[in-house]
């Protein structure tokens, strides 16, 4: 057991850190901690910009949730910041605000439940292990890989792009949410466990009354088709189809993970 | 003597809880065993370091939690409440009495949790009065 004096200057303390901590992987965080840094990533919200665009993997999101997650800004302060900045048009941004407060309840009173099925599944789910391409980012599609490249190296995912991917995982890979919502939670920023055990719950449905699905109509779309001009497998693209083949492949009693 | 415990949920001196605890002597731990459990990376912890280096007057330990307790005298810890059942198993087996302060509000709601837009319907005025 040992006293740390902290660095000042945050490049000194990221190597004082790293050498304490010799057996915890990953690179330097690109993002800066603390209160200060949460102050100017609220004061950039643009919550009418956020509500036209946060769809879209360039659009204008927050990129709060780290701060959130360790207490640096809370949900009242920087709602209270949106309305005063944007009025009515802050709806949306006070909305999502509220999924954080919302599972952060359900986790209040269900406790480690929320680490199993609250609900049964409304779809065939699976229960296969982790396999190393999810886990390294080579299964060849260019926009799964590159989530994974987002989350290990900035240890940030866009919205969007947590859905599509826990969708892969789960209806697409049959992987057990739960061994993938713990990888996932650990390499996450802004891991928290309601949050992120719970998403993937609504994804997988035993939280929600229906899976999350989406197609390659709706990834290019949302990517404006950046990922897949690259995509190695384009012309074998898992996601390209309609709603209603998708739902007949992945849910049918006798479907196959892709 | 009691400390007020920060854990990686309140790194911010402006939350309540640290105004509720302003005589006691604050600090932070990294317990190496809590972390491997919570299967945190670098990067994580130099965030969190990012947030404890800014906070002025904290002693900073690395170490299992009881044995710092134990180590600087301390008999009771005040912490901010939480929902987060790994750190709150963390402080409650370090083996000395625990006060849970309130966090921050976002809305009140007291219905019954369900699905998200029942419970938003409920509080949603708050934010936005019709
Ligand atoms: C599979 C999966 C795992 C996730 N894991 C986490 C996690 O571990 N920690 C975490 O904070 N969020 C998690 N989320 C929710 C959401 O993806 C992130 O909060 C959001 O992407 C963070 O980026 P942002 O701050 O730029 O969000 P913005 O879009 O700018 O939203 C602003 C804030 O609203 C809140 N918010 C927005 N959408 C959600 C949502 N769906 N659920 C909860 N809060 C939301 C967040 O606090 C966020 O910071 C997960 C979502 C999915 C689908």
């Amino acid at each position: 057991m040992e006293e740390i004096k902290l660095e000042k200057r945050r490049a000194e303390r990221n190597a004082q850190i790293r050498a304490l901590f010799p057996d915890v992987h990953g690179d330097d965080s690109v993002f800066a901690g603390g209160r200060e840094a949460a102050l100017s990533a609220l004061a950039r919200i643009d919550p009418p910009q956020y509500d036209r665009s946060r769809n879209f993997l360039d659009g204008k999101v927050t990129r709060l949730s780290p701060y959130f997650r360790h207490g640096m800004i809370t949900l009242h302060e920087a709602a209270s910041l949106a309305v005063q900045k944007s009025g009515a048009r802050a709806y949306k941004l006070v909305f999502e605000f509220a999924w954080r407060d919302f599972w952060r309840r359900v986790w209040a009173k269900r406790g480690d439940a929320i680490e199993r099925d609250l609900e049964v599944p409304k779809v065939p789910v699976g229960n296969a292990p982790l396999p190393d391409d999810i886990l390294n980012g080579t299964t060849r599609l260019a926009c799964m890989d590159q989530f994974v490249r987002d989350l290990r190296d900035v240890g940030y995912v866009h919205n969007h792009a947590r859905m599509w991917f826990a969708s892969y995982v789960i209806h697409h890979r049959k992987i057990d949410w739960k061994l993938a919502a713990d990888w996932y939670y650990g390499e996450l920023l802004d891991g928290d466990r309601a949050s992120n055990h719970l998403s993937w719950q609504w994804v997988g449905s035993t939280f929600s009354s229906k899976p999350y699905i989406f197609n390659r109509e709706n990834l290019e779309r949302y990517t404006l088709g950046s990922l897949c001009a690259t995509c190695e497998m384009r012309s074998r693209c898992p996601f390209d189809m309609s709603y209603e083949s998708l739902e007949l492949k992945l849910f049918s009693n006798h479907g196959v993970g892709a | 003597m009691k400390v007020l415990l920060i854990h990686d949920e309140m790194l911010n001196s402006t939350l309540p809880v640290f105004a509720q605890a302003a005589s006691a002597p604050r600090i932070f731990v990294f317990d190496p065993a809590f972390i491997q459990r919570e299967g945190w990376t670098m990067k994580r912890l130099q965030f969190i370091a990012d947030g404890v280096a800014e906070i002025a007057d904290v002693k900073v330990f690395k170490g299992e939690l009881a044995s710092v307790l134990k180590m600087i005298g301390a008999t009771s810890i005040i912490t901010q409440a939480t929902p987060n059942t790994p750190i709150r198993d963390w402080l409650e087996r370090a083996g000395v009495p625990v006060e849970w302060v309130d966090e921050p509000v976002f809305a009140e709601f007291s219905g019954r949790l369900t699905r998200f837009t029942p419970y938003w319907k409920a509080i949603e005025s708050q934010w936005f009065p019709k």
